[in-house]
C-alpha cells in the first residue's frame, strides 16, 4: 500500500474510531509505528488531526469536545473514547428511579455526559464537570456537595461528609481511581477522593468502580482497597485476561465496552 | 479387578487441550472428575474409552501398560463410557437399541442372534432390574430425554464394564432416576468396579463419591478423598463453594425500542400456538429442555421452516441488507468455510461491501478482518492464523463479526455459551450488552436457567412444544422456573 493509499486508509479508521493509539492503528495496517507516526504528523499538519502522546484524535470531535465543555464548565476535558465508552455502559446501568452518585473525575463527567439524553435522573454529586453538564436537562435533579474547592477547580472536598450524608442512602455510587493492580488492589493519588470514596460506598447500595484500561496495572501511592472493593466493575476490554480471571473468582460483576458501531471502508 | 492408571496423558492439537494429566481409579469407588466446562474432562474420557487419541503418555491396567487405539479394544479392557450427547438410533426400536453391537458380548454370538422371545424377556428383565418399564417395540425416539439417558445408561451397563465412565448422566434425569442409577451404581462398587464420574452437581459427589479429583487448565490440580466423616479437607470445600458460586451476569437495564419481530400463535413441528415479539435492545430468552421444540422455533423465525398456522411480522422486512444472524449450537463447524481464510469467513455474509470496483479486494477484506479482530478483542490470533486452529470462544467471535459486517439487527444465539470457559463467556454476554446498546436485538436459546435470568429482559418457556410462560425477568427466581415443569 502506498502512502496515499495509506494515508486515505488511516482517515477512515480515525473517523470511525474518533481516537485511536499508533500501535492498534500500526497492527491493522501492518505497518511499523514510525511509519504511523510520521503519517499522523502530516495529517496533524494537515489539520485533520491532533496527536497526543501514543495517539492522536479527530479534529472535530477534539475541538467539539472542547468547545462543548469551556461553554459548559470553563474546563477543557480532553477527549477519551475510553472513557466515553465507559460512560455508556453506566447510563445503561441506571434506572431512572434511582438515586445515584457519581464522584470525582473525567470518567464520571462521561458518564454525565451519557445521561443527558436520559429524563428524570437523580443525581448526587461532588464533580463540577458533572454538575454543569447535567445542569443543562431540567429534568435531571442535581444535588450538589458542597466544600472547598480542589486546586484544580474540578470537585469540592465536603467539610463534614458524615454530616452532609446523613439521612441519604444511595443506590448505586459511580467512582473512578487512579491505579489497579492485582496486589495493589486500587489506588488513589488524591487522599481527599480516598476519604470521599470511603464515606459514600458505605451510604450506597452498590459501588462500582469505573476505570479505563490506561489504569490497569499501574498503582498510585494510597491504596483504597482489594480489588473485591466493589461489586460490580466498567473496563474496556483490552485489559488483560487476568483481571477477568480474578473478578470472576472473586464474584464480581464485570462489564466492558465494545465499539461495535458499523464500519465502512 | 484392577486399578487403571493413566501417566503424563496429554493431547495436543493446535493448542493443549490436556496437559501431562496423572489419575488412578481403584475398583470399587466411585471417583468423580470436576471443573469448569472446557477443562478438558470429556477428552480425558475420551482418550481412555478410545474414542480419541492421545498425544502423549501412557495407560497401565494394574501396572502393566495397555494400548488403546480405539473404542473396541478400550471395550476389550473392559472400558465403557456413556457420553453426554444421546447416541442412540432415533427410529430403532428400544430392544433394538439395547442389543444391536452389544451381542458378543451379551449372547456370545456375533452371527446367529438369539430368537427375538429370547431377546425380549432378557431385554424385559433387564429394564426390571433398573424398575424402568417400556413397551420394546417403541421407536427409542418417541422416549423422553431423560428415559434416552437411561436406556443409553443401561445398554453400556449391560456389557459388564469393569471401568465404567460417565461423562455428565444426571442433567436430564429426575431426581428418583439419579437414585435409582446410583443404587446400581453402588452394586457396581460391590462387584469391584471402577466407575469415574464426571459431573456438576455437588450433591452427586457429597453423597455418593469415595474420591474427587479437580481439573483445571487441562490438568488435575487436586484430588480428595471421602473419608467416613465426609470430605474434610479444608480446600476442598472452600473449592466446591467456588464452582457452586453464582456467576455473576453483566445485565443492563432494560430500554426496548420499536417492534422488530411479531410472532403471531404460530404452529410448526412440535409447537404449538406461539406468541412473541422481539424489540430493540431487548433480549429475549428461549427456556425449555432439549427436545422441547426451541430450535424449531428458531428454524421458523428464520423462514426455514413452512409454518402450519398463525403469522411471523418483520418490522422492516427482511432482506439480503436487513437479515438475522444465527450463531447456532457448535457454531464452529456449521458456520465457518474450514477451508478458508478467516478475513474471507467475516465477509463472506455480504461480498459486495468488500469489492473494490467491481472485483473482491484483497487489501479491503483483510483490513476489515484486522478491524473486527481488534474490536472484538480476538487474542492471540492474526488474518493468517487458520479457521480450525481458533478456540471455541474464537471462533464465535468470527461469526459475530460476520454479523457485525453485514450490519445484523436480529441475532439468535442457540446454547452459545455451553463449552465456553468463565472468560470467554463473561466476554460473550459483555458483547451482547454492546450489540443491544447499539439497537440489535438478541434472541437467547438455552437450558441453563441462572443464564437466562441472569442475562435476559424477558424469557419465554416452552415445555414440549407448548408455550407454558412469557415472564419478565425482574424478580424471576430458578425455581420459579423449575416449577414451571
Amino acid at each position: 500500500m502506498f502512502k496515499m493509499e495509506r494515508k486515505r486508509r488511516i482517515k477512515e479508521i480515525i473517523f470511525d474510531r474518533k481516537q485511536i493509539d499508533v500501535a492498534t492503528l500500526s497492527k491493522l495496517l501492518n505497518v511499523t509505528d514510525a511509519t504511523i507516526r510520521n503519517d499522523f504528523e502530516e495529517l496533524e499538519q494537515e489539520g485533520y488531526i491532533t496527536r497526543y502522546h501514543g495517539g492522536a484524535t479527530l479534529n472535530s470531535i477534539s475541538t467539539q469536545e472542547d468547545e462543548v465543555n469551556s461553554a459548559l464548565t470553563g474546563n477543557v476535558v480532553t477527549y477519551d473514547k475510553n472513557k466515553e465508552e465507559i460512560g455508556i455502559i453506566a447510563s445503561n446501568l441506571i434506572d431512572e428511579k434511582e438515586w445515584i452518585f457519581l464522584g470525582p473525575g473525567s470518567t464520571s463527567y462521561y458518564i454525565a455526559k451519557a445521561l443527558m439524553s436520559r429524563n428524570n435522573m437523580k443525581v448526587f454529586t461532588n464533580n463540577l464537570l458533572v454538575s454543569n453538564i447535567l445542569s443543562n436537562n431540567s429534568t435531571i435533579q442535581i444535588h450538589f456537595l458542597g466544600g472547598r474547592i480542589d486546586n484544580q477547580g474540578l470537585y469540592t472536598i465536603p467539610n463534614d461528609i458524615v454530616k452532609d450524608l446523613n439521612n441519604i442512602y444511595l443506590s448505586k455510587s459511580f467512582f473512578s481511581v487512579d491505579g489497579v493492580d492485582l496486589d495493589a488492589g486500587y489506588t488513589l493519588s488524591d487522599i481527599y477522593v480516598l476519604d470521599i470514596i470511603k464515606a459514600i460506598s458505605s451510604r450506597c447500595e452498590e459501588t462500582i468502580i469505573a476505570v479505563d484500561s490506561s489504569k490497569f496495572g499501574h498503582r498510585a501511592f494510597m491504596k483504597l482497597g482489594d480489588l473485591d472493593f466493589a461489586q460490580s466493575v466498567i473496563m474496556n476490554d483490552n485489559v488483560s485476561t487476568e483481571y477477568k480471571q480474578y473478578y470472576l473468582e472473586h464474584g464480581i460483576c464485570v462489564y466492558t465496552s465494545y465499539d461495535l458501531k458499523p464500519l465502512t471502508f | 479387578m484392577k486399578p487403571l492408571k493413566v501417566n503424563q496423558i496429554s493431547k495436543i492439537t493446535d493448542h493443549t487441550i490436556i496437559n501431562n494429566v496423572n489419575f488412578t481409579a481403584y475398583p470399587g469407588e466411585i471417583h468423580a472428575i470436576i471443573g469448569n466446562n472446557g477443562e478438558g474432562k470429556s477428552t480425558l474420557a475420551n482418550i481412555l474409552s478410545g474414542t480419541e487419541s492421545k498425544s502423549s503418555g501412557s495407560i497401565y491396567i494394574d501396572e502393566q501398560e495397555v494400548l488403546i487405539h480405539d473404542i473396541s479394544s478400550a471395550k476389550k479392557l473392559g472400558i465403557y463410557v456413556v457420553q453426554q450427547d444421546v447416541q442412540l438410533f432415533p427410529s430403532l426400536s428400544i430392544r433394538d437399541n439395547l442389543i444391536l453391537g452389544n451381542e458378543k458380548s451379551l449372547f456370545d454370538s456375533r452371527f446367529f442372534t438369539p430368537v427375538k422371545k429370547k431377546i425380549s424377556a432378557y431385554c424385559e428383565e433387564v429394564l426390571e432390574h433398573f424398575d424402568f418399564r417400556l413397551d420394546l417395540n417403541r421407536p427409542a425416539s418417541s422416549l423422553s430425554i431423560g428415559e434416552m439417558h437411561l436406556l443409553q445408561l443401561i445398554r453400556v451397563i449391560i456389557c459388564k464394564p469393569a471401568y465404567l465412565i460417565l461423562d455428565e448422566f444426571s442433567p436430564t434425569l429426575t431426581f428418583n432416576q439419579i437414585e435409582k442409577v446410583f443404587s446400581i451404581l453402588e452394586k457396581l462398587k460391590a462387584e469391584n468396579v471402577s466407575i469415574i464420574l464426571i459431573t456438576h452437581s455437588y450433591y452427586e459427589i457429597i453423597h455418593y463419591c469415595d474420591r474427587v479429583s479437580v481439573m483445571s487448565e487441562g490438568t488435575i490440580t487436586d484430588s480428595y478423598t471421602n473419608s467416613k466423616n465426609g470430605f474434610k479437607n479444608q480446600l476442598f470445600l472452600e473449592h466446591m463453594k467456588k464452582l457452586s458460586m453464582d456467576f455473576h451476569y453483566p445485565k443492563l437495564v432494560s430500554n426496548p425500542g420499536k417492534r422488530l419481530v411479531d410472532v403471531d400463535h404460530i404452529s410448526v413441528g412440535i409447537l404449538k400456538d406461539i406468541t412473541l415479539t422481539l424489540h430493540e435492545g431487548e433480549i429475549l430468552g428461549i427456556a425449555g429442555l432439549i427436545g422441547s421444540g426451541r430450535s424449531t422455533l428458531m428454524k421458523a423465525i428464520s423462514g426455514h421452516l413452512k409454518l402450519q398456522s398463525g403469522s411471523i411480522h418483520f418490522e422492516p422486512p427482511l432482506s439480503s441488507q436487513k437479515s438475522i444472524s444465527i450463531v447456532p449450537e457448535n457454531s464452529a463447524d456449521a458456520s465457518l468455510f474450514h477451508d478458508c481464510s478467516i478475513p474471507f469467513n467475516i465477509v463472506a455474509s455480504n461480498f459486495k461491501r468488500a469489492r473494490k470496483k467491481l472485483l473482491l479486494s484483497n487489501g479491503k477484506i483483510n483490513t476489515y478482518a484486522r478491524n473486527y479482530i481488534d474490536k472484538l478483542n480476538i487474542c492471540d490470533i492474526d488474518i493468517h492464523t487458520k479457521v480450525k486452529h481458533l478456540s471455541m470462544g474464537n471462533k464465535q467471535k468470527i461469526i459475530i463479526a460476520r454479523s457485525l459486517f453485514n450490519h445484523s439487527k436480529i441475532y439468535i444465539f442457540d446454547e452459545a455459551s455451553k463449552n465456553l470457559d468463565p472468560t470467554s463467556k463473561l466476554e460473550l454476554y459483555n458483547i451482547y450488552n454492546a450489540l443491544v446498546v447499539g439497537g440489535a436485538a438478541i434472541i437467547m436459546i438455552s437450558s441453563d436457567f441462572s443464564e437466562l435470568i441472569g442475562m435476559c429482559n424477558r424469557i419465554i418457556l416452552l415445555n414440549n412444544g407448548a408455550q407454558v410462560g412469557n415472564y419478565s425477568t425482574d424478580n424471576l427466581t430458578i425455581d420459579a422456573l423449575y416449577e414451571k415443569f
